[in-house]
């Protein structure tokens, strides 16, 4: 999965398909590493560097919308809980109902991140696009989001994982 | 019950801060496809989650167990309220391994759901061990929020050595007043025969031996020992220990102590213990199974406490050291102290005997040429302090891991046969 999701981005651009791919090898190469090495610090790297290509074939691919970006948005959350949970196996294995129901869960997540990314670049296709009072929300947003990762990075270092 | 977030929730947060931030910037709305999803995960796991309450019970299947035996744990869970995925760390402490069963495991509680967790514990130590330290944690659907919760031992574990029984011990020179299955020096009312002697007005007609007052032309009666118990004060050496792996001197003196302990008291005589090292335990002399519960459950306690503070026998209550009690000595002769006491105790005029628990097994030479030569000059020093014990009348029996506990035994009471007919 994180292979399509690296290549995609690189075959669906004209120029500098090189440096494209560079990025989603260099994406792929810490995602590798975090499995290997069953750790799941460098995963979150994987996924930036993912965004990072995606992001740079939207701009080399012109002023039209990838109608695949809500099977790429789906996929790359599926690819999130999926490598989280290759690299966390065998600390504390599932029981066999518990694994199944992950299974369930992910997928329909995964499921449902495709039809929410579907509306979100529906509705971007409307005329109210690029308003004012939208972009302050995106922006809002965003700083919610930034203010939650600021707050639980200054929590007070936790106890060694018993589990682990 | 502690709540915090799981490093994931940061990762998914700040992927879709950035993604959103990117896409309003760089305006592409592709990226909000990107970074919704995780922050819809995100919320929809922190405003969804709830508190699991859980009700949570331990127990086991005995409270006493044998060395290389196996008990059963039951950890009982119920939940009131569903947790999506539990994880359940069940704390085995060292010297008990846990052989069947998943230790640790996830799994999945409904709403007023019951479940029983069996571990099958191999008992590899003896030893007194608290159970039940359990972790536990409750994750929510996608694993970003979780409350974790740690129970406190509750069951007490008791794992008693097992070790060969032995046949012959090595029997005391002196005998206590109570009777026993001992065989006095002192002549009395027995059945092992002692001497003749003329007979006198009260001896009882039964002793009359016929055949010598035939041969003699007067009465001859039998003359007999009697029998007595002895006083055995078990000394056990917990100064230091060698230790490799999942064995050490400690564990085979400890073995050996309570083998020792049983065969005296089924002998009818007292048995006392003195545990002499970092902290000093005793327990005055008795007989019967209470005795040998009482030791036992004392041994189990005993454990390596490093203490540096000089320690000679005046340290010891006097009523430990019965007057002409049999003291056997069970020690890796790794702490002058010990060696220092028994040499003291010796000076009494005590009955000494020594087992010695031999360290070299867990102590291998070093590589270097240094090191070997070390180690020799380690090994003579051990022979000149055996010397100095067997000149002192004391035996000194090495007894290593692998070989049976009689052979040293039988040792000792050779060199006590020998130690006799010299002096005669």
């Amino acid at each position: 999965m994180a292979i399509a999701l690296a290549a995609y981005p690189a075959l669906r651009v004209d120029r500098l398909r090189p440096l494209v791919a560079l990025e989603g090898l260099v994406a792929v190469l810490p995602l590798a590493a975090g499995l290997v090495l069953r750790s799941a610090g460098p995963l979150p790297w994987a996924l930036f560097f993912l965004g990072v290509e995606y992001a740079t074939s939207l701009l080399l691919g012109g002023r039209t919308v990838d109608a695949f970006a809500p099977i790429v948005g789906a996929g790359f959350l599926c690819l999130a809980e999926v490598a989280g949970w290759a690299a966390e196996a065998g600390i504390v294995p599932d029981e066999r109902d518990l694994a199944i129901r992950r299974i369930v869960t992910t997928s329909l997540a995964t499921v449902v991140a495709g039809g929410t990314g579907a509306l979100l670049l529906a509705s971007s296709e409307f005329a109210f696009t690029g308003g004012v009072l939208l972009e302050t929300l995106g922006v809002l947003a965003a700083v919610v989001s930034l203010g939650l990762v600021g707050t639980l990075a200054w929590r007070r270092a936790e106890p060694p994982d018993p589990f682990a | 019950m502690t709540r915090s977030f799981d490093p994931k929730l940061g990762v998914y947060a700040g992927l879709a801060a950035f993604g959103l931030l990117a896409a309003l910037a760089l305006g592409l709305p592709e990226l909000v496809a990107l970074a919704a999803p995780l922050a819809l995960v995100a919320a929809f796991d922190l405003l969804l989650t709830e508190r699991p309450r859980l009700e949570i019970s331990f127990e086991l299947d005995r409270p006493t167990a044998l060395e290389g035996e196996r008990v059963t744990a039951v950890l009982r869970l119920a939940a009131r309220t569903p947790v999506e995925r539990l994880e359940v760390l069940l704390d085995v402490p060292p010297g008990l391994v846990a052989v069947e069963g998943d230790n640790p495991v996830a799994l999945r509680l409904t709403a007023r759901e019951e479940r029983e967790l069996t571990r099958i514990l191999a008992c590899e130590r003896w030893g007194g061990y608290t159970l039940g330290r359990a972790h536990l944690r409750a994750t929510s659907r996608f694993g970003l929020v979780r409350h974790e919760l740690k129970i406190e031992p509750s069951v007490e574990l008791k794992v008693y050595p097992t070790a060969d029984a032995v046949r012959t011990l090595v029997r005391p020179r002196e005998t206590q007043v109570f009777s026993g299955n001992q065989v006095a020096r002192e002549k009395g009312e027995g059945i092992e025969f002692a001497d003749l002697r003329p007979f006198l007005a009260g001896d009882r007609v039964r002793r009359i031996n016929w055949r010598a007052s035939a041969r003699r032309g007067q009465l001859w009666v039998n003359e007999s020992h009697a029998e007595r118990n002895a006083d055995v004060i078990i000394f056990l050496d917990s100064f230091t220990e060698a230790r490799r792996g999942g064995s050490g001197t400690l564990d085979l003196a400890v073995k050996a102590a309570t083998v020792i302990c049983d065969a005296y008291l089924r002998e009818k005589d007292r048995v006392g213990l003195i545990s002499f090292g970092g902290v000093l335990n005793w327990l005055l002399p008795g007989s019967g199974l209470t005795q040998l519960y009482r030791i036992v459950d004392s041994l189990l306690d005993t454990e390596i406490i490093l203490n540096y503070a000089w320690k000679d026998i005046d340290v010891l209550p006097r009523r430990t050291l019965p007057p002409q009690a049999l003291v056997l000595a069970l020690t890796p002769f790794l702490d002058e102290r010990s060696s220092t006491a028994l040499l003291d105790l010796r000076a009494r005029g005590f009955d000494v005997a020594i087992v010695e628990v031999s360290p070299l097994p867990f102590a291998a030479p070093g590589a270097g040429e240094e090191e070997e030569l070390a180690y020799r000059i380690w090994r003579l020093r051990r022979d000149a302090l055996r010397g100095r014990f067997e000149r002192a009348g004391v035996p000194v029996a090495v007894w290593t891991s692998g070989a049976p506990l009689a052979a040293p035994l039988e040792e000792v009471r050779a060199f006590r046969r020998f130690a006799a007919r010299g002096r005669g």
